[in-house]
């Protein structure tokens, strides 16, 4: 198996879909990180002001721009102000919100992920690797999962590194300060999630061994989409249904949202959880840890009897 | 020892059998030519043989010992290299990067050195960074079989490794098959519609025909029976054929649509010339004629099961009607 992952590497450092990959989550985090500078300028200021006053007088006629916080509640002028502050809630909130809920950085590593696995198929790399070795060929579709968090890895350090660095250009301050327990905890915990999207896609596309499946599939789960179409029918039907609620929290998107608040409390954190007395880490651990379990066995065991 | 031995091998599609009853038999240091029509069934055995393709009934016998079929299937690696279908080529590498993808898959050691000689042995090592996807046809066949003798196999099988090839190209692909069979001693299996380049290289054959082995024969018994034959003609040609029966019972006739005779078998020019003028028959045409070897495995392959029953009961080198 560690061969396959060394030539998998090869293969990505000497191509380009692993360049183009980082450079889209350059882009990425660039462009979203400016948009969090814009809202310190004055120009911004400006405009926040502007549209407050103008949301007030507006407000008996139901025009007008309204700035909520994240419970949806209208902001107060002195909190709009509070935007204009070059200061961010912890460096792992600022991670959870630039990287992992809005599910910027599992798209792009599942998307990464559909086409590597899919190339093999495409080009005929999977047959030769198979050449000789019968039914016994776990060892390939095992590595190629093991790939899956290699890759979430490295695309989660960068877009680390690259958020820390963004901020920082941008002259930045972290409000609160995490421990480095808080701080690697919700590092690994984010790393399971982008993990376990990436496994999913990688996963599909071994049993399919179609590229198209596989991109579709990166689109529509690693983004949350089919995640929000999910819970959307189920508060639909949740008045009749109540456990229809309780079943929504075991979804691993809603594991990937308890990740949104940051490392910050995290450790002792029950809020949002499904069962009681079970803290955000364990659920999340869980959750997440039983869908990776679930595409490890479905690409061992069905994978191999497959024929090439 | 065979290399290769299959045995009442079958594969079926949707109840659909591509593949039945198919025995072969390679032998060590055999350069195996495999003749079949498309979508004959060579592409599937091919592939049950390396693993990729499990069969739905028989076994394949590898080295001698290792058996694929059923569940398990043969561990081999390293042992067989396969160029089948799509070679496994990325297009954004080079030759050399693509090389060294299937030697760290495969764990070979000095991986770099082994790429380098490979490269070298399929004349690639001056291509530098130009990518596969700029190589001509004949560039990727040969980093296709360079990709397949990665990790030293004993056994190479190749499916048609000389389609699209130029005259040069497949000068030179069959050049380097034969080269690798005698210097490294690499038994071949190859699959090719182009059969007169087969046979220059060929030292033994099987013909499929509809998923069945039609026959295997050596290079020297395929000489044998497309060998010279003597064309007859004469005034009357139902006497001739009479008379020649008899003065010759070694040879086997075939009545041309012109009326002419075929005589081929363990007969000379000179005997037929003796037998005809001692009966007084007037002779039109007398004269030696080469069978084309195309000829003979198209008529083996649409004989299919006909020529399968037949060949038993054919001597080693005598003629052969179909």
């Amino acid at each position: 198996m560690f061969n396959l992952l060394k030539s998998d590497i090869y293969r990505l450092v000497h191509g380009k879909m692993l360049w183009v990959g980082l450079a889209l989550t350059v882009l990425f985090v660039v462009g979203a990180a400016g948009m969090v500078w814009f809202a310190t300028t004055p120009q911004f200021a400006q405009m926040v002001a502007e549209q407050t006053e103008h949301g007030q007088q507006n407000a008996t006629a139901g025009a007008g721009v309204r700035l909520t916080d994240e419970s949806g509640a209208n902001l107060t002028p002195e909190e709009a102000n509070t935007l204009n502050e070059k200061e961010l809630p912890s460096r792992t909130k600022a991670y959870a919100q630039m990287l992992v809920t809005g599910g910027g950085l599992a798209m792009i590593v599942s998307l990464m992920t559909a086409l590597f696995v899919a190339s093999d198929f495409e080009t005929g790399f999977a047959k030769s690797v198979f050449v000789g070795r019968g039914r016994r060929r776990a060892a390939y579709y095992l590595e190629k999962l093991v790939l899956c968090g290699v890759l979430s890895a490295v695309f989660l350090l960068a877009g680390m590194v690259l958020t820390d660095g963004a901020f920082a250009l941008a002259g930045f301050e972290y409000r609160a300060s995490e421990t480095l327990g808080e701080y690697w905890g919700w590092v690994a915990l984010a790393w399971l999630a982008v993990t376990m999207y990436a496994m999913a896609t990688g996963a599909t596309v071994l049993l399919t061994r179609s590229k198209a499946v596989g991109i579709v599939f990166a689109l529509a789960v690693a983004t949350g989409t089919l995640a929000s179409v999910i819970m959307t029918a189920t508060s639909a039907f949740a008045p009749a249904f109540p456990v229809l609620d309780d079943a929504v929290k075991w979804l691993p998107a809603s594991s990937v949202a308890l990740l949104g608040s940051g490392g910050v409390g995290l450790l002792s954190s029950t809020e949002g959880t499904a069962l009681a007395g079970l803290a955000v880490p364990a659920q999340v651990a869980l959750v997440l840890g039983a869908a990776i379990a679930v595409c490890v066995a479905l690409a061992a065991a069905v994978g191999p009897r497959k024929d090439v | 020892m065979n290399v290769v031995e299959t045995r009442g091998l079958a594969k079926s599609y949707r109840g659909k059998r591509a593949v039945d009853r198919f025995d072969m038999h390679v032998a060590q240091g055999d350069i195996y030519g495999f003749v079949g029509k498309n979508g004959a069934g060579k592409s599937t055995v091919m592939k049950m043989i390396c693993g990729l393709v499990t069969p739905t009934e028989g076994e394949v016998e590898l080295f001698g010992g290792a058996r694929a079929g059923g569940a398990g299937g043969a561990v081999c690696t390293g042992r067989i290299g396969a160029l089948i279908e799509a070679p496994g080529l990325i297009p954004n590498l080079t030759a050399y990067e693509n090389l060294m993808a299937k030697a760290l898959a495969m764990g070979v050691v000095d991986a770099s050195v082994r790429c380098r000689e490979a490269l070298e042995l399929v004349r690639l090592s001056d291509t530098g960074r130009k990518k596969v996807k700029g190589f001509s046809l004949g560039m990727k066949q040969r980093l296709g079989l360079a990709l397949a003798l990665i990790g030293s196999p004993d056994l190479l099988l190749l499916d048609e490794p000389l389609n699209g090839l130029d005259p040069e190209g497949t000068r030179a692909m069959r050049n380097l098959l034969v080269r690798l069979n005698e210097t490294l001693g690499i038994t071949i299996v190859i699959s090719s519609h182009v059969l007169d380049q087969l046979d220059r290289v060929a030292t033994r054959f099987g013909v499929i025909a509809h998923g069945t082995m039609v026959r295997e024969m050596t290079a020297d018994e395929v000489q044998a029976e497309c060998g010279d034959s003597l064309r007859v003609r004469t005034a009357d040609p139902a006497r001739t054929l009479a008379l020649l029966e008899e003065a010759l019972p070694g040879a086997a006739f075939r009545a041309e649509p012109d009326g002419a005779l075929s005589v081929s078998g363990a007969v000379n020019q000179a005997a037929v010339a003796q037998a005809l003028r001692a009966s007084d028959q007037t002779v039109l045409e007398l004269s030696q004629v080469r069978r084309d070897i195309e000829d003979y495995f198209v008529e083996l392959m649409e004989g299919g099961a006909r020529v399968q029953a037949e060949a038993p009961a054919r001597g080693r080198g005598g003629a052969c009607h179909v």
